[in-house]
């Protein structure tokens, strides 16, 4: 297990290496100058010219993205040239928003999620089932925003349980800035449920024809003890990786959740950045995704072989 | 009076009855054996004298089970153990748990540890193999494993689903003499049932032949074997014992394929800081095949059979050693086999089921290795695979349908077909008749003796069964470990063999 996360750890480092750089070049390369995109057509040569010297654009390209680097490992992404503040300190500001909030939506779609899908597993074909996947079909099919304001309308307007939006920091009052995440959490979390619903249901089942289930029943286990005990560990294997996408999607893509909800997340960051023309804001929280997502890989990679003996010596998974 | 009594047994799928009429009694301490082909029903007869028959089967007729009431039947009173060893136990779960697991449902009351060590000793396992997970085990050990986890509970009727199916000779030898032991140790009876009619007889005193859901005969082992009554039966003993096919008017060539110090090794998985671990797959292989030569290969599993199979038909390359095929060099060459070489060196593997893409028709399937040949015309490449249809006996008409239509002799037949159609020198033949039942092995072997025959094709005949391949192999060659230990002769090596793995494997032999 030590030997696997030690290589897996490498390979983190590795991949982080690859994307900052691939991150850099990508906005180093595009057409233009950079100082002249982020100050419009109307700016003066003299504003240009200082902004170039202000971002290090008048140093060569690979020491620009070591200071670059440097500055990342130091904590530092820059000062950002919209709002004029440290971009670490503005991201580390909205991932309080975004960070609990992806958290929170993830968790209720797994205890969504994934007994309903063992549920309608065990009812194959009957009432069970086909009622919990249409009731998962639905909530693919619907966006989660029009949830959002569905969820505002009911709880926000019509009980007044829980604020209909904005967002209150953690250090002033903890219990409002909860209760501020609560409805978008549900909102993002109900299309996240019903997808895990979908593929726990349909791994159970594919888990629930193996041999070893009917060696589970042969050795005197009732059909739903053999489900538990033996099936649901295997047919959380799959599952697994979409947690893990989920979470990626979750972390930034929750924009239009948040603006249902006017909440300062990351996602509206990134908008305002691009629409601001703010290079350095995006790059940076380009790069934060980036390892947010890298990071979480790792961790269901971690998962994968607790759960699973044989990835954790070293072997491909065959199943 | 008997331990379970099956009555007039009806077993059957929405309209379509799959065992009509089966009748069997199974007495304290009996050994009884259930014979059939795929398809027979012999697995669901023993499905439904254990209770697990699967939700759509719908059953009539009677089972009298004389076993204590109350109890739980399965695990308890009847264990079962079942073919396929790789995926008949969770691979999350260390195997001593899923022992124990058995012993929680059952005995309650004893001392969980201590009785796994004694069934792991029990089916002779070594006291650390508990703390294993299945996929550290070989095919032989799991199959212990799933014999110590049917008898946890210490039941009066263990039944045994082609328990020895999937494993080599040697190991197959030495389940089927432990399940005889532990059965005459327990005073356990045994319903066992195979395709193999060597195995049943091995082991049962009593035995049941089935075709197509219908017992077709029954009675002592030795008198139905003896005297066999319905032709079906005879059928299955005369496959087991196959006819010996050799070259009549054709001679044996000069050289086809010389292969010479023939090495491979393949990298074991591990950290990556880790000194690199390696598996000598082959080690220094030196052979050669005449023309219109058929040669056996032999040798327990993991020996380097396929490695080696694979890479004379160019799927695999190896690290050292020379390849000269119809005169030419053909191991010098980067990247892949020359096209000329692959055209005449083509390759059937065992299971017929597999090597078809489901989704393609069996006429894309056939047409395609003649893509090696742009010279062809529309006509000629009509013409080339309908006759090679018509050498292995099928119809240019059934060439539109998708391999699902077709039965695995069929399948095995195209497969033949496929490799046929740019006219081979050699064909490399992988476990060509295992994944078939019996009674349609003789036709395969026919088949391949006839083309041999006809076109003087050679064959490289890969198989773990010793008696097919004395009765078609010219020369046999003996592997272990990734080294050829013995060859020569096929009867001059099976009668008296030099090498022990060659005697080990001719003593796993059953024979009837």
């Amino acid at each position: 297990m030590i030997g696997f996360a030690v290589t897996r750890i490498f390979g983190v480092a590795v991949t982080l290496l690859v994307a900052a750089a691939i991150i850099f070049l990508l906005l180093d390369i595009m057409p233009g100058d950079p100082a002249r995109f982020m100050l419009g057509i109307n700016a003066t040569e003299d504003a240009v010219a200082a902004l170039r010297t202000d971002l290090g654009l008048d140093k060569p390209t690979l020491e620009r993205f070591f200071i670059w680097l440097f500055g990342l490992f130091q904590g530092d992404l820059g000062i950002s040239f919209s709002q004029r503040e440290p971009v670490t300190a503005l991201m580390l500001e909205r991932l309080q928003v975004s960070l609990p909030l992806a958290l929170s939506a993830l968790f209720l779609s797994t205890i969504i999620g994934l007994p309903i899908g063992i549920i309608a597993a065990q009812n194959r074909g009957k009432f069970g089932d086909t009622s919990a996947m249409i009731l998962a079909q639905i909530g693919v099919a619907i966006p989660n925003f029009w949830f959002a304001m569905l969820l505002v309308l009911l709880f926000a307007v019509t009980w007044r349980i829980f604020p209909p939006g904005g967002f209150v920091p953690w250090g002033e009052n903890p219990a409002h800035a909860a209760r501020s995440l609560v409805l978008p959490a549900i909102a993002l979390a109900l299309p996240q449920a019903a997808i895990l619903a979908r593929i726990m249901r349909t791994s159970l089942v594919d888990i629930m024809q193996a041999d070893f289930i009917r060696t589970a029943r042969a050795k005197g286990l009732s059909l739903n003890q053999a489900v538990w005990r033996h099936g649901v560990r295997n047919a959380l294997l799959p599952v697994l990786t979409i947690m893990g996408l989920q979470f990626a999607f979750l972390i930034a893509g929750t924009i239009i959740v948040e603006n249902v909800f006017y909440l300062p997340g990351l996602g509206r960051l990134i908008f305002s950045a691009i629409s601001a023309r703010d290079l350095i804001v995006v790059r940076s929280s380009i790069l934060v995704l980036v390892a947010l997502v890298i990071l979480v890989m790792f961790i269901v990679d971690l998962t994968y072989a607790w759960v699973d003996p044989r990835i954790r010596q070293g072997g491909q998974r065959d199943g | 009076m008997s331990l379970v009594e099956v009555k007039a047994l009806h077993i059957s799928f929405g309209e379509r009855e799959v065992v009509s009429d089966i009748n069997l009694s199974i007495a304290q301490g009996q050994r009884v054996g259930v014979v059939g082909e795929s398809g027979s029903g012999k697995s669901l007869t023993a499905l439904s004298i254990i209770d697990l028959l699967p939700e759509a089967a719908i059953q009539h007729g009677e089972i009298t089970r004389n076993l204590p009431k109350g109890d739980k039947l399965r695990g308890k009173h009847i264990g079962m153990v079942f073919q396929e060893p790789m995926t008949t136990l969770n691979p999350l779960m260390r195997v001593g748990d899923q022992i124990k697991e058995a012993l929680e449902l059952h005995l309650p009351d004893i001392d969980f540890d201590s009785r796994v060590a004694e069934l792991v000793a029990e089916v002779d396992l070594p006291p650390t193999t508990a703390l294993r997970y299945p996929h550290e085990l070989s095919g032989g050990q799991r199959q212990r494993i799933g014999l110590a986890i049917a008898l946890a509970g210490e039941p009066e009727l263990l039944i045994a689903d082609e328990p020895t199916s999937a494993l080599d000779m040697i190991t197959q030898a030495q389940i089927i003499s432990l399940i005889r032991r532990i059965c005459d140790q327990r005073k356990m009876a045994l319903l066992f049932i195979s395709h193999d009619l060597g195995a049943v007889s091995a082991l049962c005193d009593h035995i049941h032949v089935l075709e197509k859901g219908r017992q077709v005969e029954h009675g002592e082992t030795t008198a139905v074997l003896k005297s066999p009554r319905e032709d079906y039966t005879k059928r299955l003993i005369a496959a087991a014992k196959p006819t010996r096919r050799r070259l009549t008017t054709r001679k044996i060539g000069t050289p086809l394929l010389e292969l010479t110090g023939i090495s491979k090794r393949f990298k074991l998985p591990g950290p990556f800081w880790a000194k690199k671990q390696y598996l000598q797959a082959l080690d220094d292989i030196s052979l050669t095949i005449n023309e219109a030569e058929c040669v056996g290969l032999v040798g327990p599993s993991g020996c380097g059979k396929t490695t080696l199979s694979r890479i004379i038909a160019g799927l695999n390359k190896a690290q050292h050693g020379a390849i000269r095929f119809d005169g030419q060099d053909i191991s010098q060459q980067r990247g892949q086999m020359p096209k000329a070489a692959r055209r005449e060196l083509s390759m059937v593997f065992q299971d017929p089921f597999g090597s078809f893409d489901p989704r393609l028709t069996m006429a894309h399937s056939l047409y395609e290795p003649l893509n090696l040949m742009p010279e062809l015309g529309q006509t000629e490449r009509r013409e080339r695979v309908e006759m090679a249809l018509e050498r292995v006996g099928l119809s240019p008409d059934m060439l539109n349908r998708h391999p699902h239509a077709f039965s695995g002799g069929q399948r095995q037949r195209f497969a033949i077909a496929r490799s046929l159609v740019l006219r081979p020198k050699l064909v490399v033949l992988d476990e060509p008749v295992s994944a078939l039942d019996v009674s349609i092995r003789g036709d395969v072997l026919e088949l391949l003796a006839e083309l041999r025959e006809k076109f003087g094709i050679a064959y490289l005949f890969v198989s773990h069964d010793l008696d097919v391949v004395r009765a078609v192999a010219d020369r046999v060659l003996v592997m272990e470990r990734g080294r050829i230990v013995e060859q020569g002769d096929v009867d001059a090596v099976f009668d008296a063999p030099q090498a022990d793995i060659t005697k080990r494997l001719l003593n796993a032999r059953l024979s009837i």
